[in-house]
């Protein structure tokens, strides 16, 4: 989720802006439907660690969901968390490349980064990330933390699906354009 | 009388810059078929326009060309014949005379002196007005919340850094998305006017 100048939070974490309806709840859980192992920075992780275990709904999507972010196998890349208390929870314990490298061989699945700038920019760096699914939310924040500020160099993109929310959320599916690759 | 719209027409990355850290637009993709339909969208309401001075310098220099240019082609010919005789207005703190045909120049030498002539030309009468840049002038007029529809080409483009569009905004501002296009080029055209609060 990212507003329309580019932050993933606000300056003080915050996501109270992030659009979620029922419509983006049916777009979540497509998502995890597919997904085979999630990946997060500790960030990320203890924000999801202190709110799914618990959470209680009677919505059929949200509960599908919840089920899908306790069950599915997860790995926290991390460097100061010791422990992870969340179900089916992992800390990796080879550094970034090595541990994508070993997912990337033994999952079917996919593996999917949710949130984790700190994450999502190193993994950028190294050219590890396959797809981005940015949505971009009609709001402008005005500051807050970006996820690509450490880029070295610009990241061309090439757009392979989309979707317009009614809450005006757009999400925008994109693979990078590998260098020396054909278009 | 309605008052006028300012609407904002750029490119943007996807990461909410309208230039590159060395205001470079080398990242823009160039597609026939997005210009044709999103200029053609914009000319039906839209009939003057707002430009600072960098952009009037450039426009100025390469449009009139580009109107007398027999390999130019078709949709920019007529594009820049709009451009020519529609009715110009330049704000600039320096510029002492803007000789482009149809140009007004208006003397802003400050944020206030921009909310006030911004606000006298939308209470002329006339249709849309359209603002294609520069860059400077974008952030500004945005942070004074002067643009009533923000007209985006999102390009598929992850710069970094570079030149936000919504420099030094005090404070969240909500939108609402009232059209979205996107483009086999990759691009993502995005209308956003502001939300009522």
């Amino acid at each position: 989720m990212m507003s329309l100048d580019g932050y993933i939070c606000g300056p003080n974490g915050e996501l109270d802006w992030h659009h979620v309806d029922n419509e983006f709840n049916e777009y979540a859980k497509e998502l995890l439907a597919d997904a085979g192992t999630l990946l997060f920075g500790r960030i990320t992780y203890q924000l999801m660690a202190s709110y799914w275990p618990t959470s209680t709904t009677s919505d059929p999507n949200v509960s599908y969901i919840s089920e899908r972010m306790n069950h599915l196998p997860k790995v926290i890349f991390t460097r100061t968390l010791t422990r992870a208390d969340w179900k089916n929870t992992k800390i990796a314990k080879v550094e970034l490349k090595a541990e994508i490298a070993k997912l990337k061989k033994t999952q079917g699945k996919d593996i999917v980064i949710l949130g984790s700038g700190t994450i999502v920019s190193a993994l950028t760096q190294l050219g590890l990330i396959d797809e981005y699914r940015i949505l971009v939310n009609p709001v402008v924040l005005g500051s807050g933390k970006s996820m690509f500020k450490n880029l070295k160099e610009r990241l061309n993109l090439k757009l392979v699906r989309s979707k317009v929310f009614d809450s005006g959320l757009v999400a925008l599916y994109y693979k990078p354009e590998r260098k020396g690759v054909k278009k | 009388m309605k008052t006028r719209k300012l609407i904002l027409f750029m490119i943007i990355s996807a990461d909410g810059f309208i230039g590159s850290a060395n205001g470079q637009l080398d990242w823009e993709m160039r597609d026939e078929e997005e210009s044709k339909l999103l200029i053609r969208d914009l000319l039906t309401t839209a009939d003057s326009m707002l430009l600072g001075r960098v952009l009037y310098q450039g426009f100025a220099q390469a449009w009139p060309a580009m109107a007398s240019n027999p390999k130019s082609p078709k949709s920019l010919v007529k594009f820049a014949k709009w451009i020519e005789r529609s009715p110009k207005f330049v704000f600039s703190k320096t510029l002492k005379k803007a000789d482009w045909k149809n140009t007004k120049l208006i003397a802003a030498k400050n944020d206030k002196d921009i909310i006030t002539e911004v606000n006298l030309l939308k209470h002329t009468s006339g249709g849309d007005i359209v603002m294609f840049g520069g860059v400077r002038i974008a952030q500004t007029l945005s942070r004074l919340g002067l643009i009533d529809e923000y007209r985006l080409k999102m390009q598929p483009v992850i710069l970094g850094k570079g030149l936000p569009l919504f420099k030094d905004q005090k404070g969240r501002m909500d939108l609402k998305l009232v059209r979205s296009r996107v483009f086999s080029s990759g691009v993502a055209a995005l209308y956003y006017q502001k939300a009522k609060s």
